[in-house]
């Protein structure tokens, strides 16, 4: 069995991306679970994950079974328990080097900054297991309203504000705090999505927003890179650029590019499908002996 | 090599609904007879005046309580007192489709498979389970009382299926020590369920066929629901994943 180890049932991108890959590995035939400080649930999106508590899991796991993080904080509380782990690769800071450079950990990347990384401060390749968006988000033909726009609030609000002041019929709207069903109807419905977290390491945000058919506007990020596409699918510059082109919104000779790039957006969410990444999911899990995939306390052969 | 199935039916007064859903059991039983061969237990639970064995002659064993106990606590004897690979927990008023217990024996074979539901109807045609999904506030019936031509016919693979008819392997009966019996009479399924999911075991609910289920018509059986919930939320509230996907129809 394999046991996700997560920091917090809190809302953090990275902690739906560990449920997602959950969800895969039990529909791969992989007894997994996701593992909590408290033995909390996250309530924030939709999964069909099992959660326990860490202490009971680290209590019950034994010969055979396998531990997977992608906190690196983790890696010494872990690394204790003396069984195989795995690290599920959600960001490229320095900080992950001594995880990367432990030979008893198998790293797992999600976009091909990371696996790149990986290979250059880890010196090996890591098993490239996708990422995806969950199917809540993408469009389904609602009514857009084309003067609103999301963005996230938690970092880059005053890029957002900023960007608005562009746009002056623009209409930004807030997303903090919600749960995942929400954030997507409110993607759905809006016409824009500014993507103001600099620095970010994949925005998966962004992506969600591009399947929800918003035109997005986004400041460089790391990983990103590899699905916004400047003037095909998004808009991507320093915040000048975005200034720039957020004053044309709504001017009449652009409408068809805006329009084009709403479309490209879609197509590049339908990459990104879990079906998609059930595909890498599955050749990951062909490569686990079969004692690791077995339920818990099942004999192991 | 063919299975063996206790077939285990807690059951309290309704004798003349008991006998039929026997009768529907030893129909779905013929069906993987080249497969599977089953044991039906009835576990008398208190009713007044007692079942009678020789009224129901198709059974293999009748079990019984002078005083009513918990659902937990029938199943929990009617499984001992058998030698089986399968254990089919069934209430005494689901009428198994002759096909339904096929399709779970497919599906418990699955890689990871623990427990198996089957979709049943109410009498009228609507469903009354196709699977249990939990919203914030716990677990509900997916897509009750809605027509039953509304939802495919796949598999569905799910945290959480009715324990009125339940196909669940006996390796992990045994190692989750079977339904919990602080339960008054309700959510023990979703106990079960839950735990054995916490082990890597998968859920899933058959579809291909309608069962019927009339649902609560044992006397006292409402009354018993609440402090049960109680039970389940003190225990799993906050533990479970949300995967319902939108509120329960009338919510």
């Amino acid at each position: 069995m394999i046991v996700y180890a997560v920091p917090s049932a809190g809302i953090f991108g990275g902690i739906k991306v560990a449920y997602q890959f959950v969800d895969l590995l039990q529909a791969e035939g992989v007894a997994a679970c996701i593992a909590t400080p408290d033995g909390k649930a996250s309530g924030w999106f939709r999964s069909q994950a099992p959660v326990v508590a860490r202490a009971w899991a680290l209590d019950h796991l034994g010969d055979g079974d396998a531990i997977m993080f992608s906190l690196p904080h983790d890696h010494a509380e872990l690394r204790r328990s003396g069984l195989p782990l795995f690290f599920h690769c959600q960001g490229t800071d320095p900080l992950i080097d001594p995880v990367l450079r432990d030979e008893n950990v198998t790293v797992l990347t999600c976009w091909q900054q990371a696996h790149d990384y990986v290979l250059a401060a880890g010196g090996r390749a890591p098993t490239d297991v996708g990422i995806s968006i969950a199917p809540t988000f993408y469009h389904r033909g609602e009514l857009k309203d084309p003067h609103v726009a999301t963005h996230m609030p938690r970092r880059g609000r005053e890029i957002a504000e900023q960007l608005a002041e562009a746009c002056p019929d623009l209409h930004l709207v807030p997303i903090d705090g919600s749960d995942e069903v929400e954030v997507a109807q409110m993607m759905r419905r809006a016409g824009v999505y500014l993507a103001t977290a600099e620095g970010e390491w994949f925005g998966l945000p962004a992506l969600e927003a591009m399947a929800a058919g918003c035109v997005v506007f986004s400041v460089p990020v790391l990983g990103g890179m590899e699905f916004l596409e400047d003037g095909i699918n998004c808009v991507v510059g320093d915040v000048e650029h975005l200034e720039r082109e957020l004053a044309t919104l709504f001017a009449p000779a652009r409408a068809a590019h805006w329009q084009s790039l709403r479309h490209a957006a879609i197509a590049t969410g339908l990459r990104y499908r879990r079906e998609a990444q059930a595909v890498k999911v599955a050749a990951f899990a062909a490569t686990l002996p079969e004692r690791m995939r077995r339920p818990l306390g099942q004999p192991r052969v | 090599m063919s299975e063996r199935i206790a077939i285990v039916i807690p059951s309290r007064g309704m004798n003349a609904l008991l006998a039929v859903a026997i009768d529907h059991v030893q129909l779905a039983l013929e069906q993987v007879a080249d497969r599977a061969s089953g044991t039906i237990i009835v576990c008398d639970n208190a009713t007044d005046p007692p079942y009678v064995r020789a009224d129901l002659p198709a059974i293999d064993v009748l079990l019984r309580y002078d005083e009513h106990r918990s659902f937990s606590e029938a199943c929990n004897a009617g499984v001992a007192a058998s030698a089986c690979d399968l254990v089919l927990l069934l209430n005494n008023d689901v009428l198994l489709h002759r096909h339904a217990l096929g399709e779970m024996l497919d599906l418990v074979h699955e890689p990871l498979m623990g427990i198996v539901g089957t979709r049943l109807l109410f009498p009228d045609g609507t469903i009354q389970h196709c699977g249990v999904v939990f919203g914030e506030h716990g677990p509900f019936h997916d897509r009750a009382r809605r027509p039953t031509t509304i939802v495919p016919r796949a598999p569905r693979y799910l945290q959480c299926v009715t324990g009125a008819a339940q196909l669940i392997r006996r390796d992990v009966w045994e190692q989750l020590g079977g339904l919990c019996e602080d339960y008054p009479f309700g959510y023990e399924d979703a106990d079960l369920c839950l735990r054995a999911r916490q082990l890597g075991y998968r859920v899933a609910c058959a579809q291909r066929v309608d069962s019927i289920h009339f649902e609560s018509q044992t006397p006292g059986r409402v009354e018993r629901d609440i402090p049960s919930r109680r039970v389940f939320l003190e225990r799993w509230h906050g533990r479970w994943s949300i995967d319902a996907e939108e509120l329960p129809y009338g919510a």
